[in-house]
């Protein structure tokens, strides 16, 4: 209703002039008859008036930030809705000498106001009309949804097997009440959970190869101590916005800033010194580092003899570490050896601490030893291979590998070598390349020997995780009473396990690699399974890659072969497995037609095997318009919650209700909750009671309500008692009740839970200062999870060896895609949380609102396309029209198309997926061995795309047809 | 003239171009009928076209005091707010609509060329420039207007547009060179950045400088000498106005961006940041090039272990002292409920006897 | 110009009906503003060399039936659709003793004015103490009706007869006074850019 200010009164007498009233003012008349109205005297009460409230809630967002997760909001409510947001900023000092973490917040948090009520929320169940995305659809009550999708499920459940129906847990799980639900459900029924760390590109396998783990990263107010900052990889001035003021503040501390990357992105521009990298290549380059860091004398020799494999020998004969069993009767295949220079010989490594205790190892080996059985065989420390590794690695060998001139790889060893400590910031970003590994611990190597670990303002980090552990034990857990009983059934492995020397953090990995093998674990747990070779297998993506001979990926046989080798082996975790195909797929907190490379292919293949596709989310999304239920979920400031975080911000963040669900939306707890209830009562109904599960464990199909519930005590509208049980049962917050949490909106972590994603960080959580990660090994000497009990340069693994890496070594990035001459790189856009507010007017309206692919000033110009042109992206595997923006911050040869674009938003059909084939890596399929096998979160293959390949084409005139 | 004069430092080394400042005055104020392309607050990849596009070539402001011609930016110049067609793509019925603007394919938006600038790979350079009104001590919308429908604020001096004075005349747009001042369709008058007089004087910092998640700014009176303002402005002397030669003495400063060397042909890096000084000489006048020395031996300084009270100012180790006297948190004071009062009753008679 | 009285006014309402060809049509000479008066430098400079109120004559009838006075303004001058400023026409009567009409009205003389604009069918009505001083005009019951042929505009204001406080009183049988102002839109014409009526113009509403 548009009124003109001046001339409201539009009647019949045609009255003009007097004074005139603000049009909310005329609504009000209008509407409240004799009632009162907000008084006006000037324009100025207007903007007085538009800062008022009725009332103010502490909540936040609870989706995937990652790095940025999370920021602690006031929500103003006003009249029933929910009005603005602002930063709460009460993050206390830590300390005087550390800038404070306030505000925090980003520009879409900032308008999370808008989105909740945007044309893109969902607000009642919906069934499909028609084909599976044809955009009809119809509304259905919840009773008759939850109904629909029970007898589906108990059709796949009792006929083809419990691990058919298969949970897409995306990346915007909470660890807090939905989470809660769904674990239970699979714990219950034996559902499948998909992993979906891989599926999402953030393997960070390099991490898994070197440390056993992925999950430690420091605090941001680490960084300000740092006098050396590199951004190598990724881009935290778009990806770690709440805490990029650290950085910043780190410059003026004394702090350089050198930056790693192909493009001059926006933090380059923060830098001190930019240097410009070929896209993929940043193994030769550290591997350069490695080696002037080796040859001039700069390696940590402390530091390196006790927390890493250097010292330990490796048999030239099978490639393999020697161990003591080989050389000593009686002696342990456990316990590895190294040379003692005290002792002028062999001496078994430390195993149960890494501290030397006088031993003094050798770096450089190379000798003949005699195996017990008399054979004598040539052992080389890892060290001596290394070096030979390296020797291919000079400045000049390495400038012609990755771009950057010899001078220059000099001078980064300089600024190295010469800082007091040196830190790497996280990023996602080497894991999407296919020799990815490699190039993350080719840099991860840099810090290991220059020392550059475990110390305030320095370390290599990995993936920042930080969370609740009562997740886990609210979830698992038979009766809310019991879980201090139920979980001391662990205590006699534990108890054993410590006895034999192992750590706790090798414990609770191992705890975590049970998931996927069900019934190994003395209590119930979850199933899960690698979310992405289910995509792969179930959606048949290795035929997207049968052109793959000719993309040069440097593996030795095809990867069908690898596939079937590591599936034969169980070595790595698929549930469903080949033989059998999925039915039911729940898709919660997800959006994989959006995410997966190629998604085309999970519609053509995969989603014909479904016999029911559910969402859960509280917007339309690409996924979503192919589902055949919708189930709208509350919204973040609609319900109380909690959430994982990351030591970037150690707080733990609630949300809670400013207003009530809007629509029939409801809490993903209710929702799961309910619809055990509907398979409870359709089972009942069907004389369905205890079934098996597809590895044999009891399913009790006829008690699942009461399971679920633990007894009616965490019913449907529980949603809040949960949060709350959950926070109770979490370690980490004994300083603050749950109210007094929720009422603050923040809870600084006290320490690292013992869960199986956050124990990685091995460190404390001071009160009063920054957080330093792995200190437990390297200030404590506990060993790391891996098999040697070091991080380790050398991974012993048959597939390593295979394919030549079982030291790093610096691989030509593969032409996936075909021989074409751009690659295709990309990055987390600033612009989005994922696909969250990738539609949103606000945030479209900021940057531009079309997908665009970014080109450099000379590759547009040799093909005649200028800033705003419609272009044609295309190479083997497929093609996607978009626009063209062009920029002399871009490499020639490289092109850079954000993330997160829904299907909806390209002009073509297909979308940005459609030319990354994305083959599987066989080194990801290893599995068998102490650390490179299955674990939560961790060490599963992975999703790559930057390594695509495309031409691009000016389309006729630069428009669409 | 003021008796005080409330200003703002904004560290262009801090801001990453987020955008927060942008959104948290849009959800605040610019949300009323006839604001939809109105941004207040406007962050831009310099260089480039800026928010109008091209707005230092469209005159305003003041020449050896006379004032200048100035263009009336169109609202395709500031950059249309786009609507989309959500009903069509999800509920449509069709296979494959795609979202698109409604009125047809997108002409520049506000912040078009985003990390674009200006250079020749690998020496292409940008940073982000965040503007709001300036809040002129000799400002030319006020100058302009012939009703007198702007007012400097005696006891801070923020400028307002009366809006029940305002007849839309669209003057004050001409006249600003900084080009901050909006038009309302919908009700006929001009609009602009209001500095948050409704948060000031409860004594609650402004929304784009309190939500700035870069901490980027800086606010308080120009001459008090204990606050962080003074201090940059008039005693470290590192906060400079932006084009200081048109003429109507902002009161918005700022810190000028440092930047990493270029590299010569082989990839070697020079001793020259890559913005070039002209460049930034263009913006901030010739004081720039000291500023940047000195921030730069500063930083040489702390390195060597020794203290900087100016880099300390500028960390800011207590982030609400960024603020001044405009500390308070927003759930502390504000929220006072709108006044209500039963309304008079509408006669349809006019008041001729 | 006499205001000539007839029976009923509401046949008068229309710019286009034909009733009014048997009034007798005042023209009434316009001239640009000067731009000396202009109240600010920012105005006086950005018009400087720039020509505007172009519009030489206005033609002017009127009738009254003893309760509604109705005028007919005809003019040259129609701009195109999507002009920033619309075009408009503004009649301003005394509202006791007039001041020189260039003013604007005076503090102590203030002048009541109706105006039109082709961007809103309903009139404003304002007090003007001066120039840039006008504000909110009083209620009064009044109306226009407007049609454009061959690039003329032909506009129908009615107000209601009367006195009352800031109003300028029309009494039948009694004379006043009414000055004009044309504002083209094309030309970027508002505030004081226009062309006005130099001088007042008597009207006497017949008995």
């Amino acid at each position: 209703m548009n009124i003109d200010r001046r001339n409201f009164l539009k009647m019949s007498g045609l009255v003009v002039g007097g004074l005139s009233l603000p049009s909310f003012v005329v609504r009000a008349a209008v509407s409240a008859g004799e009632s009162a109205i907000p008084s006006y005297s000037s324009w100025k009460d207007i903007y007085k008036a538009q800062w008022t409230w009725d009332r103010v809630v502490r909540s936040t967002h609870l989706l995937n930030c990652w790095y940025q997760a999370h920021c602690s909001w006031d929500v103003y409510v006003k009249d029933g809705l929910v009005y603005r947001e602002e930063q709460a900023a009460q993050y206390p000092q830590i300390n005087e000498e550390l800038p404070d973490f306030n505000p925090r917040g980003c520009q879409k948090g900032c308008c999370y106001s808008e989105r909740m009520y945007d044309q893109t929320r969902v607000l009642y169940p919906m069934k499909r009309v028609g084909e599976r995305g044809g955009n009809r659809w119809q509304r259905v009550s919840w009773d008759e949804a939850l109904d629909d999708i029970a007898e589906a499920y108990l059709d796949a459940a009792v006929n083809e097997g419990t691990d058919t129906t298969v949970w897409d847990l995306g990346p915007g799980i909470d660890l807090g009440t939905g989470i809660a639900a769904q674990s239970k459900f699979s714990m219950l029924t034996q559902s499948v959970s998909l992993d979906m760390n891989g599926d999402i590109g953030d393997s960070h396998r390099g991490c898994v190869e070197m440390f056993g783990k992925i999950s430690f990263e420091r605090s941001a107010d680490d960084y300000f101590k740092s006098d050396l900052i590199l951004f190598w990889a990724g881009n935290p001035i778009y990806t770690q916005i709440p805490q990029a003021h650290f950085f910043i503040a780190a410059k003026y501390n004394g702090a350089k800033i050198i930056s790693i990357a192909p493009d001059y992105n926006a933090s380059a521009i923060k830098s001190d010194l930019w240097i410009p990298i070929k896209p993929g290549t940043d193994a030769a380059l550290a591997l350069s580092v490695c080696r002037e860091i080796i040859e001039g004398g700069h390696v940590d020799k402390a530091f390196v003899k006790e927390q890493t494999d250097l010292p330990l020998l490796v048999r030239s004969d099978t490639r393999n570490f020697l161990r003591q069993a080989d050389v000593v009767d009686g002696g342990e295949e456990r316990i590895f050896m190294l040379w003692d220079n005290g002792n002028d010989g062999l001496a078994p490594a430390p195993y149960r601490s890494l501290a030397l205790n006088g031993l003094d190892p050798e770096l450089d080996v190379r000798a003949q030893i005699s195996l017990k059985d008399g054979t004598s065989v040539e052992v080389r420390t890892v060290y001596s291979l290394l070096r030979e590794r390296l020797a291919k690695y000079s400045p000049e060998a390495a400038s012609k590998m990755c771009g950057v001139h010899a001078d220059m790889i000099r001078r980064l060893v300089k600024e190295i070598v010469s800082a007091k400590a040196v830190a790497g910031t996280t990023q996602s970003c080497l894991n999407k390349y296919y020799h990815g590994n490699l190039m993350e611990r080719s840099i991860a190597m840099i810090y290991c020997l220059t020392g550059n670990m475990g110390r305030s303002g320095a370390g290599f980090v990995g993936f920042p995780l930080l969370t609740p552990d009562g997740t886990d034990k609210f979830s698992m857990t038979p009766n809310i009473r019991e879980v201090q009983s139920h979980f001391a059934k662990l205590q006699p492995i534990i108890d054993q396990r410590l006895a034999d020397g192992d750590t706790h953090e090798m414990i609770v990995n191992d705890f975590g690699r049970s998931l996927f093998k069900p019934g190994s674990a003395p209590i119930r747990m979850p199933l899960w399974a690698s979310g992405q070779l289910f995509w792969q297998v179930h959606g048949d993506m290795p035929s997207l890659s049968k052109n793959a001979q000719t993309w040069n990926l440097g593996i030795k046989r095809s990867i069908d072969e690898y596939l079937d080798e590591s599936l034969d082996n169980n070595w790595q975790p698929l549930h469903p497995p080949r033989e059998r195909e999925p039915r039911l797929l729940f898709s919660m907190v997800s959006n994989p037609l959006r995410r997966k490379r190629s998604s085309q292919q999970l519609l053509d293949v995969l989603w014909p095997k479904l016999t029911m596709a559910v969402v859960l989310d509280w917007r339309m999304s690409t996924t979503a318009r192919h589902a055949d239920y919708i189930l709208p979920c509350a919204g973040w400031y609609e319900h109380a919650n909690l959430k994982w975080v990351t030591t970037l911000a150690p707080y733990l963040v609630t949300s809670d209700a400013a207003v009530p669900p809007l629509g029939e939306s409801k809490t993903d707890w209710a929702i799961i909750v309910s619809l055990s209830k509907h398979i409870q009562k359709k089972a009942r109904e069907r004389g369905i009671g205890t079934i098996k599960s597809s590895h044999g464990l009891d399913v009790n199909l006829g008690q699942l309500y009461e399971d679920m519930t633990m007894g009616g005590e965490f019913k449907e509208e529980d949603n809040e008692k949960v949060a709350k049980a959950i926070y109770e049962l979490s370690s980490s917050f004994s300083k603050q009740t749950w109210e007094q949490t929720r009422e603050r909106g923040f809870a600084r972590f006290e320490r690292v839970s013992e869960d199986p994603i956050s124990i990685g960080n091995m460190c404390e959580i001071p009160e009063n200062d920054s957080i330093v990660p792995l200190t437990y090994h390297i200030r404590d000497k506990q060993p790391y999870p891996t098999a040697t009990r070091r991080i380790q340069f050398f991974v012993d693994h048959a597939l390593y060896d295979e394919m030549d890496e079982a030291l790093a070594c610096h691989k030509e990035p593969p032409k996936i895609g075909g021989d074409y001459p751009i690659m295709m790189t990309g990055g987390h856009t600033r612009w989005s949380i994922h696909a969250a507010w990738r539609d949103s007017e606000t945030m479209l309206r900021l940057h531009r609102p079309d997908p665009y692919l970014l080109l450099s000033v000379e590759d547009a110009a040799q093909r005649n396309i200028e800033d705003g042109d419609w272009i044609k992206v295309y190479n083997d595997t497929g093609s996607y029209i978009v626009r063209a923006k062009v920029a002399p911050s871009v490499q020639p040869g490289q092109s850079i198309i954000y993330h997160a674009w829904e299907r909806h938003q390209f002009r073509g059909k297909t979308d940005m997926n459609a030319v990354s084939a994305s083959p599987l890596n066989p080194v990801e399929l290893a599995g068998g061995h102490p650390h490179l096998d299955a674990g939560l979160m961790f060490a599963q293959t992975t999703e790559f795309d930057r390594d695509t390949r495309v031409e691009v084409q000016r389309l006729p005139g630069g428009q669409l047809a | 003239m003021s008796d005080k004069q409330v200003a703002m430092v904004m560290d262009l080394n801090k801001c990453i171009g987020c955008q927060t400042c942008t959104v948290a005055c849009k959800r605040l104020w610019t949300r009323r009928e006839g604001m939809r392309h109105q941004w207040w607050n406007t962050v831009n990849s310099q260089p480039g076209t800026g928010t109008p596009h091209g707005w230092e070539n469209m005159g305003g402001g003041f020449k050896d005091g006379i004032a200048q011609v100035g263009h009336r930016p169109t609202v395709d110049e500031y950059g249309k707010a786009w609507e989309f067609n959500y009903q069509e793509v999800f509920y449509g019925g069709k296979d494959h609509v795609p979202l698109t603007p409604v009125d047809g394919d997108a002409d520049k938006g506000p912040n078009w060329d985003e990390d674009i600038g200006a250079g020749e790979y690998p020496n292409g350079y940008y940073f982000y420039l965040p503007r709001i009104c300036n809040h002129c001590t000799k400002p030319a919308c006020l100058a302009a207007c012939p009703r007198k429908a702007i007012d400097k604020r005696e006891n801070d001096g923020i400028v307002l547009i009366d809006e029940d004075r305002c007849r839309g005349y669209r003057f004050c747009q001409e006249a600003c060179p900084y080009k901050k001042i909006y038009y309302n369709e919908t009700l006929g008058i001009s609009q602009k950045c209001i500095f948050c007089f409704p948060r000031i004087d409860e004594g609650v910092t402004t929304a784009c400088s309190r939500q700035c998640p870069g901490r980027v700014r800086f606010v308080g009176y120009l001459d008090d000498p204990e606050g962080p303002i003074y201090k940059l402005v008039h005693e470290h002397k590192i906060a400079l106005p932006l084009h200081p030669e048109y003429g109507t003495q902002p009161n918005v400063f700022y810190v000028p961006p440092m930047s990493p060397p270029t590299l010569d042909e082989n990839g070697i890096a020079t001793d020259k940041p890559r913005i070039p000084i002209e460049y930034l000489v263009s913006l901030f006048g010739s004081e720039v090039e000291g500023v940047l020395d000195r921030l730069h031996k500063e930083r040489e300084r702390v390195a060597r272990g020794e203290k900087s009270e100016m880099l300390d100012l500028l960390i800011s180790r207590k982030w609400i002292e960024m603020f001044g006297p405009f500390g308070k948190h927003p759930r502390d004071v504000g929220g006072n409920p709108v006044q209500m009062v039963t309304p008079e009753p509408i006669t349809d008679k006019g008041g001729v006897a | 110009m006499d205001s000539r009285r007839v029976k009923n006014s509401s046949s008068y309402l229309s710019p286009v009906a034909g009733v009014w060809s048997a009034i007798e049509a005042v023209e009434v000479r316009m001239m640009p503003t000067p731009l000396g008066m202009q109240p600010t430098e920012y105005i006086r400079q950005s018009w400087n060399n720039k020509p505007y109120g172009s519009v030489d004559s206005l033609s002017v009838s009127s009738v009254h039936d003893g309760k509604t006075l109705a005028l007919k303004v005809s003019w040259q001058g129609v701009s195109p659709e999507g002009s920033d400023f619309p075009d408009a026409l503004a009649v301003a009567m005394p509202i006791g003793e007039s001041p020189p009409l260039a003013l604007m009205g005076m503090p102590d003389k203030p002048i009541h004015i109706l105006r039109w604009t082709a961007s809103n069918p309903i009139l404003s009505s304002i007090l003007s103490k001066g120039i840039g001083l006008s504000d909110h005009g009083p209620s009064v019951v009044a109306g226009a009706e407007a049609a454009k042929q061959n690039g003329k505009w032909h506009l129908v204001m009615t107000r209601q007869l009367g006195v009352g406080k800031n109003i300028a009183p029309l009494v039948e049988g009694k004379s006043t006074e009414v000055g004009f102002a044309v504002w083209y839109g094309a030309n970027e014409e508002r505030a004081g850019i226009k062309a006005f009526s130099v001088d007042w113009l008597n009207l006497t509403l017949d008995a």
